[in-house]
This record gives structure tokens, C-alpha cells and sequence, in this order.
């Protein structure tokens, strides 16, 4: 479909998941201090954005911690939350199925909420998808993530009203600037004003697993208004 | 917390990730379920975003000094009117932390 150069694509990679990779600064200061402050090491800190790479999962197993949780908890809680990515690995399942397993391994490990965002408007643009694309953008998440973790842990304890920030605006902006372009069909739209409704519905009435819920009933409302799928 | 448990939170959040590139699995994506699936990014970064912004709305004049519903509203205008996702972010976010100092 699109001639694009490799060379340009690969810089769209990196400009692309800028701006998300930005908002999401603070949140890894955050990971870094909060870590340090509920008691972990400064290396188990670090490893935990190295190898974990999941912010509301990582934010929300310190608190637990911090709260003195169980194991049980955490995993569960991590469990519950990183969930939603079985949804963008199922997305990519046509598309990643047939690489060669350390691609498939690498792809995976770098699948956070930002690169599937930014690769999946890729794909649809391109009408193929964009592996290079894909590991770019991934890889320059985590090197930024794990930088402003590591600041974190740096800082430790001296910055301890960072949660009364509003760091989470941070995020909605980012998806904002995300989702807004991205609508390009009734469809679509409907399915995101679904999405927001129950969204903001489920949190009032504390409704557990939110998240999911809503985007799955966004999702089905739009499939069924869908007349392509038909 | 220990090394053990940040290695099996490292499991669990590679297995969510990876559970849809085995082969193994019993599941043919056909184009319906493409189809479907093609809605997940913005559904999912709706159902993020919208709690953030709309949470706390109480649906009287509090409302109008609610920085997170301002600069959401001023986020979803900004994002219609410009391309560059760089510039909505952070104007965005600079009028959040500017109505967050004042009101």
C-alpha cells in the first residue's frame, strides 16, 4: 500500500511514541520513589521497571506493599490489570504469528498500551504492520521508562506530594490525543462514547474490572453497528 | 518484596502480552473477529482516559472548577483542531497544572 521508506518509518517510530513517552515521565518518577519509599532496594526497584514494564501494575503492586498486601494480592492485582493485554496481543495474533520466535518474544515483552496504540494507527494507515515500527517505538518507551524510574529511585523520598500531582491527567491527554484522530467512522465513535459512559458509570459505582468491562461493551456495540463486518 | 515476586509480576504481565502469539492455540482470527478486535485500541484507551477526566464530575457548579474536566474538555477541542499529538499533550497538560495552581 504505502511506499514509505524504512528509514522514515523507523524515525516515525520514535517521533510517534514521543509525546506518550513524555506523559508518562512522571509516572515512572513515581515508580522509582514510591518503590524506594515502601522499602525495596534500589536494584529491585529498577529491575522491577526492566523487567515488569507495566506502570498501573507496578504503581499498584507498591501500594499494595506499602499497605502491607499478601503475595496473593499482588499477583493478583497484577493479573487483573495487565489483562487488557491479551486484547492487543489477540489485535496483533495475525500479524505476529508467523515471526520468528525472537521477534514474537521481543514484541511481546515491549506490548504496553502506548506502542500498541501508536503501531495499531500505524497499521491501519499502512495496511500492513509494521514490525520495525513496532520494536522502535517499544524499545524507545522502555529506554524512557526506565530512565525516569531510575530518577525516581535517585530522588527517593525528597518528593513525596508527587501523587497529589494529578500525574494521571497526564495520561487521559495522551489517549485523548490518541483515540480523538483515530475516530474515522460512526462506528467508532459510537463504540468510544460507549467505552466513556460505562467507563465513567463502573468507576462512580465501583464496579471491579472496570476497565475491560467497558471496553468490551464499547466494542461489541460498535462491531454490532459495524456494516463492513457484515 | 522480594526478587521472586518481581520475576513472577514479570511472568504474568509477558504472559498477558504473549498469551495471543503462540501458535499452539486453538484460535483462527477470522475477519469478523479482526473486525472486532479492530476496536480495542480506542475502546480501551477511552475506558482509561474517560474516568480521569469525567470522574469526579458531581454534575453542579463544583463542576466548573474541576481542572481534570476542563483540561479534558480543552484536550478532546485541541486534539479536533490539531494533527500534532506532541502539541495537544503538552498544551493540554499546561492548562491542566495552570487551572490546578489557580482555581
Amino acid at each position: 500500500m504505502s511506499t514509505q521508506p524504512a528509514r522514515s518509518l523507523r524515525l516515525a517510530a520514535f517521533f510517534d511514541i514521543l509525546p506518550l513517552s513524555i506523559a508518562v515521565i512522571p509516572w515512572g518518577i513515581l515508580c522509582g520513589s514510591l518503590a524506594i519509599q515502601v522499602g525495596l532496594s534500589p536494584l529491585q526497584s529498577q529491575l522491577m521497571s526492566l523487567l515488569v514494564f507495566a506502570g498501573a501494575a507496578q504503581l499498584s503492586s507498591l501500594t499494595i506493599v506499602g499497605a502491607s498486601g499478601g503475595i496473593a494480592t499482588i499477583l493478583g492485582s497484577t493479573a487483573v490489570i495487565s489483562s487488557r493485554h491479551l486484547l492487543y496481543s489477540a489485535t496483533f495474533r495475525n500479524s505476529a504469528i508467523a515471526l520468528p520466535l525472537h521477534h514474537k518474544v521481543l514484541m511481546a515483552f515491549l506490548l504496553t498500551d502506548e506502542m500498541f496504540a501508536v503501531t495499531e494507527n500505524k497499521r491501519k494507515e499502512l495496511g500492513r504492520f509494521p514490525l520495525d515500527y513496532a520494536l522502535i517505538s517499544g524499545a524507545t518507551f522502555y529506554v524512557i521508562w526506565n530512565l525516569s524510574t531510575l530518577a525516581g529511585i535517585v530522588a527517593g523520598t525528597s518528593i513525596p506530594n508527587l501523587e497529589s500531582l494529578g500525574l494521571e491527567f497526564a495520561i487521559a491527554a495522551t489517549f485523548i490525543a490518541m483515540v480523538v484522530p483515530s475516530i474515522n467512522s460512526s462506528p467508532v465513535l459510537v463504540a468510544v462514547l460507549v467505552s466513556a459512559f460505562c467507563a465513567v458509570l463502573f468507576h462512580k459505582l465501583d464496579v471491579p474490572n472496570a476497565l475491560l468491562l467497558s471496553a468490551l461493551i464499547g466494542m461489541v456495540v460498535g462491531y454490532s453497528l459495524d456494516k463492513e463486518a457484515l | 518484596m522480594s526478587y521472586d515476586l518481581i520475576l513472577l509480576m514479570a511472568l504474568i504481565t509477558f504472559f498477558m502480552r504473549y498469551a495471543f502469539f503462540m501458535e499452539k492455540l486453538p484460535i483462527k482470527l477470522n475477519l469478523r473477529l479482526q473486525r472486532f478486535l479492530s476496536f480495542t485500541a480506542p475502546c480501551i484507551l477511552t475506558a482509561m482516559a474517560a474516568p480521569i477526566v469525567f470522574g469526579e464530575v458531581a454534575l453542579s457548579s463544583e463542576d466548573i472548577t474541576n481542572p481534570f474536566l476542563l483540561a479534558g474538555i480543552i484536550a478532546v477541542v485541541l486534539s479536533l483542531l490539531v494533527k500534532n499529538t506532541l502539541f495537544v499533550v503538552l498544551a493540554s497538560m499546561g492548562v491542566f497544572f495552570s487551572l490546578k495552581t489557580m482555581l
